[in-house]
């Protein structure tokens, strides 16, 4: 419940970010397009165009902008979140204004003009307090809007009720996801309603109307900063990627990181590139990631060195930020079958190989590293065939394939009491999990005296049990509850 | 109250909207009268006296109050220092009849006006100063338009087709109001209406314009006389014929 209330606080404030910004842009440049049909044709065709990105993508599309501008803007959280939610927020303001000024009795208009009012008297005297309601209507359909949208600012880091939706969906815990929806959807109807009351007292002239939808926009927005102030703890962020293992490391780290008196935020959902960007910046304080994505993916090596050469070279690659240290598990690819088939390990494999059926997944068979399993090995199957993943497991249950592609802390493998071939001659590269912390962290004592006994705390077979907790369909744990068993299950050094 | 509504002059006044909309009209109005403008549609009556307050600004030629330019200073300066009256009232809906009618002299800055006293001028009860426009009949809302019109003191009124959207009975009072008005307060008016009736009856001098131009000048005695050309008795012709009409009916 705590947690739900500062993601809808983080969510009204965000929400209210961006249309406390739209209005300051929307509402002078609808005024002065008003009269010069060529301004009002380039603005409302730009904010209409800007409408037809998609949400998502436009949140997505502030990522690289912010990173070119540089100089230490953040291109992560809350700015890139307000400027693309302010953005969208922008049409349907300057539409009603265009409309509401346009709208006006020309009578009136001519009256304003016929008494000698200057351009800046009607707009104040005339054009503004008789095209409020409808103005009012517009800023009620971008606070709907915002908020709604405000749910995706969950995937540049900026928290909102988005953080349940988007966690929900990847552990497939759907009352989470339920509730993260119903919450947005209950905070713009409540916007709404109070809106419809500010608008109607506009309308109307109803004083009674204007001042309670005005006192309890007030109210709602005094109530979500009520958590930003008060404790005084600085804040420290965990990040997470988009995966279970994930969610679950996340709370783990932060649990500790609480019990350690930090007050912890989490950014959760992010792309494999954005997060260790935003851990180098700063925007995030410490997360887990993996040998061998850093090492390929950033580093752009392409061939797999040693595990203590990897991550040697991981060490030296990330500074200023640090690498505290491995976890104690990888999250590689491997190859896995049933156990009882007596094979061991990927030579015994390739012995037998052509008799047997390979299920992969989707991106397995173009991947180097199956390239590299079959070169090293001389790996020649009697079929190979690629399945999402649920399916694979799937096949190799039933018999239909005897031998799998395999995540080596995926829960499945102990849920269904699988053997992960060992790799002798190392063609696949280590995906050890490593814990890493921002530039800030990694000089400060105290914070990684809270995380360090993390390190080699994790066996594999810990953390696969873990997964399979949040990944399985029936009696599910949350991560949170998956992040405490792991915790009580660390290996004591 | 005592100095009479100053002298309008028009020098070669020209306006074109595609076409000539007013052609070369000279003409000069004086002080203190009160002049018709009738013609039919499109005759550029209403264009002509907007540009008396600038709010059509002429192609060519310069109109003069009281000898000075209008072309002098920013145009909102200039409305201010005349009344102006127009079909569709215009009052503003958002606020009360005495907020309207104090409007003018707000803009201006100057200081507020006698409410109660500028509702008695145009025969309106002081109650009616917190009422709503939308309150109101057509008539009273005209009413509390003259009103507003004569707020800041102004001493010439320009007036477009005024009563134009009033039944007759309520046309006829405040038309005659309105003339009373005028005489007591000494204003220069200058009134476009396409009623030949009307102008006959509440004008000095009428001033009949055809195709952007004056066609005939004359005071209603010498227009009823059939002393003012073709184009003013055409459109004296109609009143008059009804009037006659009207006067055999009653046997």
């Amino acid at each position: 419940m705590t947690e739900i209330a500062s993601l809808a606080a983080h969510h009204i404030l965000l929400s209210a970010a961006a249309l406390g910004l739209a209005l300051l842009i929307a509402l002078p440049l609808g005024f002065a397009a008003v009269r010069r049909p060529r301004l009002a044709g380039v603005v409302l065709g730009a904010a209409g165009a800007i409408q037809t990105i998609p949400g998502l993508a436009l949140l997505a599309l502030f990522y690289p902008l912010l990173l070119m501008v540089g100089h230490g803007v953040p291109a992560l959280g809350f700015l890139p979140a307000w400027m693309a939610l302010t953005l969208y927020a922008l049409l349907p303001i300057l539409r009603n204004v265009v409309a509401g000024v346009r709208g006006l009795d020309p009578a009136v208009m001519e009256a304003a003009d016929g008494i000698g009012m200057t351009g800046a008297q009607r707009l104040r005297l005339v054009e503004a307090p008789l095209a409020a309601p409808v103005v009012m209507a517009g800023i009620r359909t971008a606070t709907v809007w915002t908020i709604g949208a405000a749910t995706l600012a969950t995937t540049v880091g900026a928290a909102s009720l988005g953080n349940l939706i988007f966690a929900g969906l990847q552990t497939e815990d759907w009352a989470q996801v339920l509730k993260g929806c119903f919450a947005s959807a209950t905070l713009a109807l409540v916007a709404d309603g109070l809106l419809a009351l500010v608008e109607r007292g506009l309308a109307r002239r109803e004083r009674w109307s204007l001042w309670l939808g005005a006192a309890g926009v007030a109210i709602g927005l005094l109530a979500a900063c009520a958590p930003l102030v008060g404790s005084g703890q600085k804040t420290v962020v965990v990040g997470a990627k988009n995966f279970s293992e994930q969610y679950i490391l996340a709370r783990l780290i932060g649990d500790r990181l609480e019990q350690a008196g930090y007050a912890v935020s989490y950014r959760e959902g992010l792309g494999s590139a954005v997060a260790l960007r935003a851990l180098k910046q700063g925007d995030i304080d410490v997360y887990v990631d993996y040998s061998g994505t850093i090492w390929a993916d950033s580093m752009h090596r392409d061939q797999p060195a040693p595990r203590a050469e990897t991550l040697a070279g991981i060490f030296d690659f990330l500074k200023p930020a640090a690498l505290v240290g491995p976890l104690g598990f990888e999250n590689a690819y491997a190859l896995a079958m049933k156990k009882g088939r007596g094979i061991g390990d990927l030579r015994g494999l390739a012995a037998v190989a052509p008799s047997l059926r390979l299920g992969a997944d989707l991106e397995f068979l173009s991947r180097p590293e199956w390239r590299a399993v079959q070169s090293t090995y001389g790996l020649r199957f009697a079929e190979q065939r690629a399945y999402s993943p649920t399916f694979m497991y799937r096949a190799l249950e039933s018999g239909q394939a005897d031998v799998i592609s395999a995540f080596s802390s995926d829960g499945r493998i102990a849920a269904d009491d699988l053997a992960v071939l060992a790799d002798p001659k190392h063609a696949l590269p280590g995906y050890d999990a490593i814990l890493l912390v921002s530039p800030d962290q990694a000089q400060d004592a105290r914070f990684l005296a809270a995380v360090k006994p993390l390190v080699g705390a994790i066996p594999v077979a810990v953390m696969r049990q873990a997964n399979y907790m949040v990944d399985r369909d029936s009696g599910k744990a949350s991560p949170d509850q998956a992040a405490r068993w792991l915790a009580a299950h660390l290996e004591r050094k | 109250m005592e100095d009479s509504g100053p002298e309008v002059r028009f020098e070669q006044v020209t306006k074109r909207f595609g076409g000539l909309a007013v052609d070369h009209v000279d003409c000069t109005i004086a002080a203190g009268s009160f002049v018709a403008l009738v013609g039919g549609s499109g005759a550029g009556k209403s264009t002509l006296l907007r540009m008396v307050n600038r709010l059509v600004e002429p192609d060519e030629g310069r109109i003069t109050i009281g000898g000075r330019d209008v072309g002098e200073g920013a145009a909102p300066l200039l409305r201010r220092r005349i009344g102006y009256v127009f079909q569709s009232i215009g009052l503003m809906p958002h606020m009360s009849v005495a907020e309207n009618i104090a409007l003018p002299p707000r803009i201006a800055g100057a200081s507020a006006p006698d409410v109660a006293e500028l509702l008695a001028m145009v025969e309106l009860p002081a109650d009616y100063a917190g009422r709503r426009p939308d309150a109101l009949s057509g008539g009273e809302r005209q009413r509390v338009g003259v009103a507003r019109a004569l707020a800041t003191g102004a001493k010439l009124m320009l007036l477009d087709e005024p009563f134009g959207a009033l039944d007759p009975v309520t046309r006829d009072a405040i038309g005659r109001r309105y003339r009373n008005l005028h005489d007591r307060l000494g204003l220069t008016s200058i009134m476009v209406t396409h009623d030949m009736a009307e102008a006959l009856l509440l004008a000095d001098r009428v001033l009949v314009m055809a195709k952007g131009r004056i066609v005939a000048d004359a005071t209603p005695t010498e227009m009823l006389s059939g002393r003012a050309g073709p184009e003013a008795d055409a459109l004296v012709a109609v009143p008059a014929r009804q009037a006659e009409a009207i006067e055999a009916l009653r046997g």
